[in-house]
């Protein structure tokens, strides 16, 4: 039964910098995300292959219909700090690659911190 | 030895034996400049001349000594001997037409060859499919002359080189791209003219010396390059009905390149994100591969069909025999390195579906 974490002051939750906790044997970070300035809470494991996944970056997804046009969609992303894969920061899911998923978890801020259900 | 069942052959090389077989359909004020050039027509020529002979030597020649040329010889070695339901032509030296100097020359060279196929080659043998030269260095002259040729229902495909100016999925060759898939012709790229006239050098590391160098490195590379291109410029997305057959690169690296591709994709996506789905689907769904040369595997073969397998091979690779050059693949050998599953598919079925109506198969009797 997953229960809720407290992690951290949600002051001290800033963008560009993961803050990590160990919860039930995994690293989850939780990540300040610059486009919404929501919070996101993620496995700290790349299942591609096992990098350090929090130390990668929240950025928005870009997309395109066709040769030469790019977009920015309303989507988050984490890329991978090693090799730039993408996860989604609310599914965990590889766009790129069904077989691919991170888990994400749910988070909150209560009375000024941040907690984590896992 | 002739194959017992039907078969296509994708990569037939008809030769220029005299220009004059050309020049005939070229108008007058012109025909001195070709007749004045130092090589077959102004076209440009390898500077990697092959150290033995270009051509297999148990074949019948006319009287300048080459093979090829004839069409009634042809039609017995290619679509008799070998049993051959349909020949594709491919053109040979005139494959570099896009990469000559002159843009004018070049479509006149075109436009002449394709009336020699029309005209000499078609009627010769009602078997007879053929490609569309253009000159590719001139976009616009280049569709003008798909929109000339693309009524004549004998010819199935635009023929282009695997040497070039830039990748074929650069846009400035879109036109010529949509002008094929308009008309329902496939689109063959067959390597070869790489480092020749405005294309751009056979390998990535400068100009080889030898001839066993560019035709390891060079043939095999410039359609490599024209794959990645035309996935990575998402030429497929933008003309849907766009078919393409590479021919003469090889085929063993291509479960490498894939993967190579796949896994570049997922971390390089923002750089094209046009591309929303695995390059390795893209490339089943659209690109067929002529199988020759198949590389011989030194006992793997094996090893190279399973490895084939991963990339679809049985549904992509499509018989050619590069008749009559060296290297060809002779169609009974090269069917029993094949495992028997793959055999109907790969010599004749995936030609079929690759170029649907135009093939325009006789009707069984």
């Amino acid at each position: 039964m997953s229960e809720w974490h407290d992690i951290a002051a949600e002051s001290d939750v800033v963008e560009g910098t993961p803050t990590i906790a160990r919860i039930g044997g995994r690293e989850i970070g939780v990540l300040r995300d610059p486009r919404t300035n929501g919070l996101v809470a993620i496995r700290n494991r790349c299942p591609h292959s096992g990098a350090k996944l929090c130390l990668g970056t929240l950025e928005q997804r870009i997309e395109g219909e066709a040769g030469g046009h790019y977009e920015l969609v309303d989507r988050t992303v984490v890329v991978c700090p090693w090799h730039g894969w993408e996860f989604d920061a609310t599914s965990g899911q590889c766009p790129e690659d069904a077989s691919m998923r991170v888990a994400v978890y749910p988070v909150k801020v209560e009375a000024g911190r941040v907690l984590v259900q896992a | 030895m002739e194959r017992a069942g039907s078969m296509i052959d994708c990569d037939v090389h008809v030769q220029i034996t005299d220009v004059e077989q050309i020049l005939q359909f070229v108008e007058p004020a012109e025909r001195d400049w070709f007749r004045n050039a130092s090589f077959t027509l102004g076209l440009p020529d390898y500077p990697w001349p092959n150290p033995s002979t270009w051509f297999r030597t148990d074949l019948a020649v006319d009287e300048t000594g080459v093979p090829g040329g004839n069409p009634q010889t042809v039609a017995k070695e290619v679509l008799d001997d070998q049993g051959a339901e349909i020949g594709i032509l491919t053109a040979d030296d005139a494959l570099s037409v896009g990469l000559m100097a002159n843009p004018y020359r070049a479509a006149t060279v075109a436009r002449a060859h394709n009336d020699w196929f029309r005209e000499i080659w078609f009627p010769a043998d009602d078997r007879f499919r053929g490609s569309i030269i253009v000159p590719s260095q001139d976009p616009v002259a280049a569709v003008a002359e798909i929109e000339r040729c693309a009524a004549d229902p004998r010819f199935v495909q635009v023929l282009l080189s695997g040497g070039s100016e830039r990748p074929y999925g650069d846009p400035r060759y879109l036109p010529i791209l949509e002008a094929a898939a308009a008309h329902g012709l496939a689109v063959a790229v067959h390597s070869g003219m790489e480092g020749m006239g405005a294309a751009h050098q056979a390998s990535g590391a400068g100009t080889p010396t030898f001839y066993i160098e560019w035709h390891t490195i060079g043939s095999a590379c410039s359609i490599m390059a024209h794959l990645v291109s035309l996935i990575a410029h998402g030429t497929f997305k933008r003309v849907p009905d766009l078919k393409v057959l590479l021919i003469e690169g090889g085929v063993a690296w291509l479960p490498g390149m894939m993967w190579r591709l796949d896994t570049n994709w997922r971390g390089l996506r923002d750089d094209t994100p046009w591309v929303d789905r695995l390059p390795s689907e893209i490339m089943q769904e659209s690109i067929r591969f002529a199988t020759q040369p198949l590389e011989h595997t030194n006992g793997n073969d094996e090893l190279l069909m399973q490895m084939l397998a991963a990339v679809g091979a049985p549904d992509i690779l499509c018989y050619a025999s590069d008749y009559p050059h060296w290297d060809g693949d002779e169609p009974g050998y090269f069917e029993r390195r094949l495992p028997e599953s793959w055999r109907q598919g790969v010599m004749h079925d995936n030609a079929v579906k690759f170029y649907g109506n135009r093939l325009n198969l006789p009707v069984a009797k």
